[in-house]
């Protein structure tokens, strides 16, 4: 699935952003959030009254190109519905911000970034993206406020200093029903007064993914590669704990963090016992991870021991652990109930021998870079018996209506 | 151009010494024990000891790293250990928010049994100068709403509590009154014999949700030796008042708490098995206070330390097999000790606390309106000796009474970091001080340790919770944890039927 | 009568003696302690763990020298092993005064940053 595409762009002089809809708008006012979406059947609707609209986005090909900026022809990106965000591009490219149905709607903030994580999936970029500011901050007033959750990421948000907190307070203001998740490294929060406005605003559900590589200083920075980051990330999450902000810390598996896992989750325990969440993630094989790819890979079914070790470590310790992008046939069957399908809908994948697994259904799958490289332990697993099956279910909110996503005694 | 990668000696220390953080450190089964002010520990074997405070540790070694990143030593800048350390300490002292939480009301003198033990005076039932009056209790309310707590207990002792209960109810009352305005978040427990409850009792109980704390030292054999009644009938009428209670309150709405004595020390199986025969899902294996009558009968219920340490160890062993075999039972004593040793957090229980919770944990309040440190202050009076007297609830003031000379002499002499033998031992962030104890059995309120009853029960207690918890049964390891985190070990954590 | 005996560890000879006595044990242990290398700190603060055991009395021999005689309170094993335990003790109380020596202030800090409400780590803060 792609969240990208490009087709014939005419008269659209700048880039143009708007909410789609196949339906007229009645209300004059608003019609400048929304762009009209559809081919020539579902324009007929309009009766030819396109005036006050931001644009027209046309999958096919425009019968007649109408006065408003239209992007016409784009492929792909048959998924979009009514109510999802575009921003139609000069050049003809369309992206996709926001989409209504999905539960994973994650905003950009920036390329760049100040640390170089030896696995880094969106590798930085040294650019001036200062524009994506005021483009965030007009999405913020076209998503839908039902929307359950958002996701803030880059490169590193708070590069942008000010303009996060006001993005941050926008979205307190007109969304104050949707969680933000915001992705950081954690070392801007160094400075406690950055922490303590962030806490200020108040925001209604707000955590922050926060990574932390080891209980060792030096071998935390080698994975970020750079000098002095873990104690800054360290002072960044008591000055956040203090300030009262959620934090959830995030260990991405490999093989420079597998060996000390258990000792990492001794560390966090002791340390911070006060972090909402500990999340034990897989390697995803894109960008700088192939760079690196020899420094990193390690079959996951290898470091089983150390995450199970870890999982149930801080797990008896009253502390909430998820593990996220891990296939139930690559890891011991006691962090089966820590594992959630938590891959974003346009990665996620299964593979060949998935057609024939018994645990699919309650199985996050990969992502779609693992068909390049995946562990060598995937195989079919057998059904469940029914009690297995039962409890594996509710937890994931499969069939039951009395299900919950979290497993009952968490 | 592409920036390029750094390999892992790039960012590791090079040459860099290291610095010694505090630490104390004792020998244990023949290595050595490490443990800081945050409660973290170590195990190193001597030589690893001798390296480490050379500054020639070896930085690749596995002892290196548990010692650098349970903050025992740093190679790098100070600022985020030091910053750390002083968060884990404030943690391990949280119990000090709030002040005093538990303030015991002696509504009456007055009992009905005369248990062997027992620190109070054998006084029958028609001396009712020996109740507290509504005055008094008025006072003493004052002193529970001036401290700054938000979460109270107020409990009730005697004599036996029961022969005032008007007062009781009186209390319970006044305290929910005044508590409208001041929203404390206030718990009432009731020890008592429950020799006098009655369905008026219960429902009162009942519905403000008093919560009743009873003895019952084992089975009737153990029990009625230790807690005569003319009629001797002391054991039956406990289990017959454990179940009427649980009728009216729920089966958690009594607790029971044994005391133990020469004669229980040869029967801890039995006494386990009474209590778990009778429903209860958790044991106090506390020793007897060695003072009060227990020293005027000394010969009936004194004890070497090795006696009781035997029972106590043959006790924990028979309650994990218990566990084992999937009756829930806690002893509490390794709760509480457990808590300070693998966890990061404080315990409210005032008796194992530096500085001592005498006063700043807990006060109580006696049937004539003077104030003691603790119920063993009250004890002491009891035999005549004041020095803990904190004042009287009709004379003096709240900071008279709370901030007086016994208050601050009892907390000076109860900081471990400075008492003699305390200030090096391994243990100290696990342990506590008594200064009442120490007054008591040795003469002074510091005591002297290699002496003290007190730091040779929890030295050698915390030495066998060790051995369990680092021995080779992964059962304990996940018992004691299930202790600490108060769920069946069932429950520790989600799993999948095979 | 009394035979001097080096020990294991420098600076610390014992005279062990033997007294008549009812008891008809070795009651009465002198110890020679060189204070220039265990620092009478030490030796003060490992007489005191054994106080349960025994019983101490001091004498200035000259220079640096303490003797120090243990005089034990009841029968509880060979007189060897009292000696070595003590000599024990004593390296482990000099080591505790030079670990206290080299981490005091360390703590003294760490306590102050933990009651205070300002940062003291940080400069210009106080």
């Amino acid at each position: 699935m792609r969240l990208f595409s490009k087709g014939t762009a005419v008269g659209v002089a700048v880039p143009t952003m708007g909410k789609l809809t196949r339906k007229p708008v009645h209300d004059q006012a608003t019609r400048r959030d929304y762009i009209v979406y559809g081919d020539p059947a579902s324009l007929n609707g309009f009766n030819g009254d396109l005036s006050g609209y931001a644009g027209v986005y046309d999958p096919r090909t425009c019968a007649q190109p109408g006065s408003l900026p239209t992007v016409s022809g784009v492929p792909n990106l048959e998924y979009l519905d009514d109510d999802d965000v575009v921003l139609l591009l000069p050049s003809g490219g369309v992206n996709v911000l926001y989409r209504r149905r999905s539960e994973h709607n994650t905003i950009l903030t920036t390329e760049r970034c100040n640390s170089y994580c030896l696995m880094c999936s969106q590798p930085p970029r040294e650019v001036d993206d200062s524009h994506r500011i005021g483009e965030i901050l007009r999405l913020l007033e076209l998503v839908s406020p039902d929307t359950r959750e958002l996701g803030l990421s880059g490169g590193e948000p708070t590069l942008l200093g000010d303009d996060l907190l006001t993005i941050i307070r926008k979205a307190a203001d007109v969304l104050p029903r949707t969680a933000l998740h915001m992705l950081t490294n954690g070392r801007r929060f160094s400075d406690y007064t950055l922490a303590r406005r962030l806490g200020e605003i108040r925001h209604p559900d707000l955590m922050l993914g926060i990574p932390l590589y080891s209980d060792l200083d030096h071998r935390h920075d080698y994975v970020v590669q750079r000098r002095g980051a873990y104690d800054e990330t360290v002072e960044g999450i008591y000055n956040l704990a203090e300030s009262g902000v959620r934090i959830e810390i995030r260990v991405v598996l490999h093989r420079q963090t597998y060996e000390r896992l258990p000792q990492l989750a001794d560390f966090i325990y002791r340390n911070m016992p006060f972090v909402s969440q500990v999340a034990l993630m897989g390697l995803e094989m894109f960008g700088f991870t192939h760079r690196n790819l020899e420094e990193l890979w390690i079959d996951p079914a290898e470091y089983g021991p150390q995450l199970e070790s870890a999982a149930l470590f801080l797990a008896t310790r009253g502390m909430n652990v998820a593990v996220y992008n891990h296939q139930l046939c690559t890891i011991p069957r006691a962090v089966w109930p820590f594992a959630r399908k938590s891959i974003s809908d346009w990665k996620n994948v299964y593979l060949a021998p998935c057609d024939k697994c018994g645990v699919k259904d309650y199985c996050g799958g990969f992502f779609q870079s693992a068909t390049k490289r995946h562990s060598a332990f995937v195989r079919p697993l057998p059904r469940q018996n029914p009690d297995a099956d039962r409890i594996l279910r509710e937890w994931h909110g499969i069939k039951t209506s009395t299900a919950s996503s979290v497993p009952p005694n968490s | 151009m592409q920036e390029q990668f750094h390999p892992a000696t790039f960012f590791a220390p090079e040459g860099a010494k290291y610095t010694l953080l505090p630490f104390r450190f004792m020998d244990f089964d023949g290595r050595r024990f490490l443990a800081n002010d945050a409660g973290q520990y170590c195990f190193l074997d001597s030589p690893e000891f001798t390296t480490l405070l050379d500054g020639t540790l070896s930085r690749t070694s596995p002892a290196y790293m548990e010692l650098k990143a349970k903050h025992f030593i740093s190679d790098t800048a100070l600022r985020v250990p030091l910053r750390l350390l002083a968060t884990k300490i404030r943690t391990k002292r949280s119990f000090l928010d709030g002040f005093t939480r538990l303030h015991i009301f002696v509504v009456t003198l007055r009992c009905d049994h005369s248990c062997q033990y027992c620190q109070v005076s054998r006084v029958t039932a028609d001396r009712s100068r020996y109740d507290m009056s509504r005055e008094t209790a008025d006072r003493g309310l004052d002193m529970v709403f001036r401290c700054p707590a938000r979460e109270v207990k107020i409990e009730f002792q005697g004599g036996e509590p029961l022969l005032n209960f008007e007062l009781i109810r009186y209390i319970v009352e006044e305290a929910e009154r005044r508590n409208e305005e001041q929203g404390k978040e206030i718990e009432f427990v009731l020890t008592t014999n429950l020799a006098l409850i009655d369905d008026e009792i219960l429902g009162f109980l009942r519905e403000h949700r008093v919560y009743v704390s009873t003895s019952l030292d084992g089975p009737a054999v153990i029990h009625n030796a230790n807690r005569p009644r003319p009629d001797r009938d002391s054991h039956d009428l406990t289990i017959r008042g454990i179940d009427r209670v649980r009728k009216a309150l729920g089966h958690d709405g009594v607790s029971a708490l044994m005391t133990t004595t020469r004669l229980s020390l040869a029967h801890p199986e039995a006494i386990v098995n009474e209590y778990v025969e009778h429903g209860f899902d958790h044991i106090f294996l506390r020793p007897i206070s060695p003072y009060g009558f227990a020293v005027r009968t000394r010969r009936h219920t004194g004890y070497e330390l090795s006696s009781f340490l035997e029972f106590y160890r043959r006790a924990l062993d028979y309650i994990i097999e218990v566990n084992r075999r999937g009756t829930v039972l806690t002893e509490i004593y390794a709760q509480i000790l457990l808590t300070k040793i693998l966890t990061p957090y404080a315990t409210g229980y005032v008796d194992l606390q530096s500085p001592s919770g005498a006063v700043i944990g807990a006060v109580v309040y006696n049937y004539d309106g003077d104030a003691y440190a603790s119920d063993e202050s009250r004890m002491l009076a009891e035999m005549g000796d004041r020095s803990f007297r904190l004042g009287n609830l009709h004379q003096d003031s709240y900071s008279d009474i709370f901030g007086g000379p016994v208050a601050r002499a009892l907390v000076e002499a109860s900081c471990v970091e400075s008492l003699p033998g305390c200030a090096d031992c391994a243990f100290q962030t696990y342990c506590g001080a008594d200064p009442i104890e120490n007054y008591a059995t040795q003469g002074d309120v510091i005591g002297h340790r290699p002496t003290s009853h007190f730091c040779g029960r929890n030295m050698e207690i915390i030495k066998h919770l060790f051995r369990l918890y680092h021995g080779s049964d992964e059962f304990v390891q996940r018992l004691f944890w299930s202790w600490v985190e108060r769920v069946p070990v069932s429950s520790l954590y989600p799993t999948i039927p095979d | 009568m009394s035979t001097a005996v080096p020990c294991a560890a420098d600076g610390i000879s014992a005279l062990v003696g033997t007294f008549s006595s009812d008891e008809g044990f070795n009651r009465e242990v002198a110890l020679s302690v060189n204070t220039g290398l265990y620092g009478i700190d030490a030796v003060f603060q490992a007489c005191y763990t054994f106080t349960d055991r025994c019983f101490f009395h001091f004498s200035h021999k000259g220079g640096e020298d303490v003797v120090l005689s243990m005089r034990r309170k009841r029968e509880d094993g060979d007189v060897d092993d009292l000696i070595g335990e003590f000599v024990n003790e004593l390296i482990n109380q000099r080591v505790r005064i030079d670990l206290f020596r080299r981490t005091h202030l360390l703590r003294e800090m760490i306590v102050a940053q933990a009651f205070t409400e300002a940062d003291l780590l940080k400069p210009g803060m106080g």
